[in-house]
C-alpha cells in the first residue's frame, strides 16, 4: 500500500505530532503509516480523509495485487 | 552516540567478565573463586546504569516541560529518551540485585552489600517514578493511566492506540521468542555446571522450567482463545 500522507501534510502545513493530534492517534502510528510499514484501520484512514478533505481512496493507495 | 557509547560499554563488561570467570574458573570449585569479581562487576555496571537512567530522567522531564522545539523532533526524542531510561532502570535493577545476593552469599563485604542495596533502592524508586512523566510527555492524552493504578501496564497498553500496539506487539513477540530460548539454553547450562561442579543447582533449573513452561502455555492459550 502506498500513502500520500506525508505529502498532504507538506500541503496543509501539518506536522505529524498536529496530525496526530486532529486523528486522536499517537505520533508514532502516523510514522509507521506514513512508512508503508502499517495499513490503518477503516476508522483511522477515515479520521485521515475528514482531515484532509480527501476521499480514502486518493490517500491510501492499493496496488492490483494487493487486491 | 550516547546508545553507541552504552553499547561499548555493555560489551567490556561482558568481555571482562568472561575472561575473569574463564580465568578463575575451578570445575572442583564453581563460582567460589570469581565471587568478589561477580560482585563488583555487577554492582558498577548497576551504578552506571542507573546513573545513565537517572540523569535521563532529569533531561526528559527538563524537556518534556519545553515546548520550544520543533514538535516532531521533540516526540521522537521524548519516546527514545523514555524507552532508554526505562530500560536502564530495569538492567540497574537486576543488576543490583545480583550484586546484592552475590555479596551476601560469597560474604564478600557489608559495604558492597549497602552499596547494592543503595543502587537497587535509587533503581526501584526511579523505575516507580518514571512513568508518572508520560503526563506531562503528553498533556493531551486524557485516558494514560495514573502510575499508582493497580495493573499500571495493562492499562498503558490499554489507552494505547493500534500503532503503538503493532510496536509493542512486535518487540514483545521477538523478546518472548529469545527468551524461551536463552531460558532453554540457561537450563542446560545448569544442568552442566551441577554435573561439573558438584553444586546442585536443581531449584534454579525447575524455577528456570516452570517460568518457561508458564510463559508459554499463557501465550499459547491467549492466541488460541482469540482464533
Amino acid at each position: 500500500m502506498k500513502t500520500r500522507i506525508k505529502e498532504l501534510r507538506a500541503r496543509d502545513g501539518l506536522n505529524q505530532t498536529q496530525l496526530a493530534r486532529r486523528a486522536k492517534i499517537s505520533r508514532q502510528t502516523v510514522s509507521l503509516i506514513e512508512r508503508e510499514d502499517y495499513v490503518p484501520s477503516l476508522l483511522i484512514a477515515k479520521r485521515i480523509s475528514i482531515i484532509f478533505n480527501e476521499p480514502i481512496e486518493n490517500i491510501f493507495i492499493f496496488t492490483e495485487e494487493e487486491l | 552516540m550516547s546508545k553507541t557509547i552504552l553499547s561499548y560499554i555493555l560489551y567490556a563488561i561482558a568481555g571482562f567478565v568472561t575472561v575473569i570467570v574463564i580465568v578463575n574458573f575451578d570445575p572442583g570449585q564453581g563460582l567460589e573463586g570469581v565471587g568478589l569479581g561477580i560482585n563488583l562487576i555487577t554492582l558498577l555496571a548497576a551504578a552506571a546504569s542507573a546513573l545513565y537512567g537517572i540523569i535521563g530522567y532529569f533531561q526528559l522531564r527538563k524537556s518534556a516541560q519545553d515546548r520550544n522545539i520543533e514538535e516532531d523532533a521533540l516526540d521522537e526524542y521524548m519516546y527514545k529518551k523514555y524507552t532508554d531510561n526505562s530500560t536502564a532502570l530495569m538492567v540497574t535493577v537486576v543488576l543490583s540485585t545480583v550484586a546484592m545476593g552475590s555479596s551476601i552469599i560469597y560474604e564478600t563485604s557489608i559495604y558492597l552489600t549497602i552499596a547494592s542495596f543503595a543502587v537497587l533502592a535509587a533503581g526501584l524508586v526511579f523505575m516507580s517514578i518514571l512513568p508518572s512523566i508520560l503526563k506531562t510527555m503528553y498533556p493531551e492524552r486524557v485516558d494514560l493511566p495514573d502510575p499508582n493504578d493497580s495493573n499500571f501496564a495493562e492499562k498503558l497498553y490499554t489507552a494505547s492506540d493500534e500503532g503503538e500496539k503493532l510496536i509493542m506487539a512486535e518487540g514483545l513477540y521477538k523478546a518472548f521468542i529469545s527468551m524461551s530460548s536463552l531460558l532453554f539454553i540457561a537450563l542446560v547450562v545448569l544442568m552442566i555446571y551441577s554435573m561439573a561442579t558438584g553444586n546442585n543447582q536443581m531449584l534454579g533449573m525447575i524455577m528456570i522450567a516452570a517460568i518457561l513452561i508458564y510463559s508459554n502455555v499463557t501465550y499459547a492459550l491467549t492466541i488460541r482463545n482469540k482464533g
